[in-house]
């Protein structure tokens, strides 16, 4: 099934790499930049959405690397 | 709703303030308890003290945000609605009679001891910093609302990574309803909870970070 990944602020502080519904996070980052870089690694490999929280827990960016609704036409 | 598990948020409702107040209310929804807001009676054409009153009244937990007591520049007011509150809240314990005596209220605060100079007769109160922190705002309220209320709850790492599962369904959601992300951004305080509540209810699928 696919997990698309969350960075999120740890609240023990740096950033967490979580799949959605994950207990736990599956790594942790001092800076939200690698934890950005990882969590990307991983959503392409799945084919899965990343989305970057903010300190607040909202969202800042949402990338989908998989299943795009609306695929650009093939013009051939 | 019933007066054990109802719990009064007295926190402010403007802009800078929601970053806070969001994983506040997820926290007291994902408990399985049922935050009173002033905002939710807006509509009746009781005065708001009246509706504040009420409010207290229905619930034995209180939440008081004080960390925007103190003005930010010069010649801005300072707010009194929140120490206010609390005072009545406060008062309501003390003099409601019987059922009353049990309330409990949690004051939030963004810096230690900084409340004492503002309002030092709340010395003894239980009191948590929060130091403008979302994630710290809602691991203090978890940690007096398990205590408090006895509960067993989830740990508070768990109920953050809920809380931010909850703000990405709810993100794709809006905007796939047409939100802009500034709507997104100031969804009005009642719609926001009303999609909290809706978001804890559904079957979780395996979802490890359910309790």
């Amino acid at each position: 099934m696919r997990k698309d990944q969350h960075v999120v602020p740890n609240p023990k502080g740096g950033w967490s790499v979580r799949a959605s519904g994950a207990a736990k996070a599956s790594r942790v980052f001092r800076t939200q930049d690698d934890a950005v870089k990882h969590a990307r690694d991983l959503a392409k490999r799945e084919h899965s959405e990343l989305f970057v929280h903010g300190r607040d827990g909202a969202i800042r960016e949402r990338n989908s690397y998989g299943n795009d609704p609306c695929p650009p036409k093939d013009e051939r | 709703m019933g007066f054990e598990s109802n719990v009064f948020v007295n926190c402010p409702f403007y802009d800078e303030s929601i970053p806070l107040l969001r994983p506040i209310l997820f926290v007291i929804l994902d408990l399985g308890l049922t935050p009173r807001i002033a905002l939710e009676a807006l509509d009746s054409g009781k005065p708001r003290v009246e509706k504040i009153i009420t409010l207290i009244e229905k619930s034995k937990y209180g939440i008081h945000d004080l960390s925007r007591l103190k003005a930010k520049k010069r010649g801005e007011y300072y707010r009194l609605n929140m120490p206010f509150e609390l005072g009545l809240d406060v008062g309501c314990r003390l003099f409601g009679g019987e059922q009353w005596a049990t309330k409990r209220c949690l004051i939030l605060e963004a810096e230690r001891f900084r409340y004492q100079a503002a309002i030092s007769d709340v010395s003894g109160s239980d009191i948590a910093v929060h130091r403008n922190d979302p994630p710290a705002a809602a691991t203090a309220v978890r940690n007096w609302l398990n205590t408090e209320a006895r509960l067993r709850a989830p740990g508070p790492t768990r109920i953050w990574n809920r809380f931010t599962d909850f703000m990405a369904a709810n993100y794709v959601r809006l905007t796939e309803r047409g939100y802009s992300d500034a709507d997104v951004a100031r969804l009005p305080v009642p719609e926001l909870i009303e999609d909290m509540r809706r978001w804890i209810a559904e079957p979780d699928d395996g979802d490890e970070a359910r309790p």
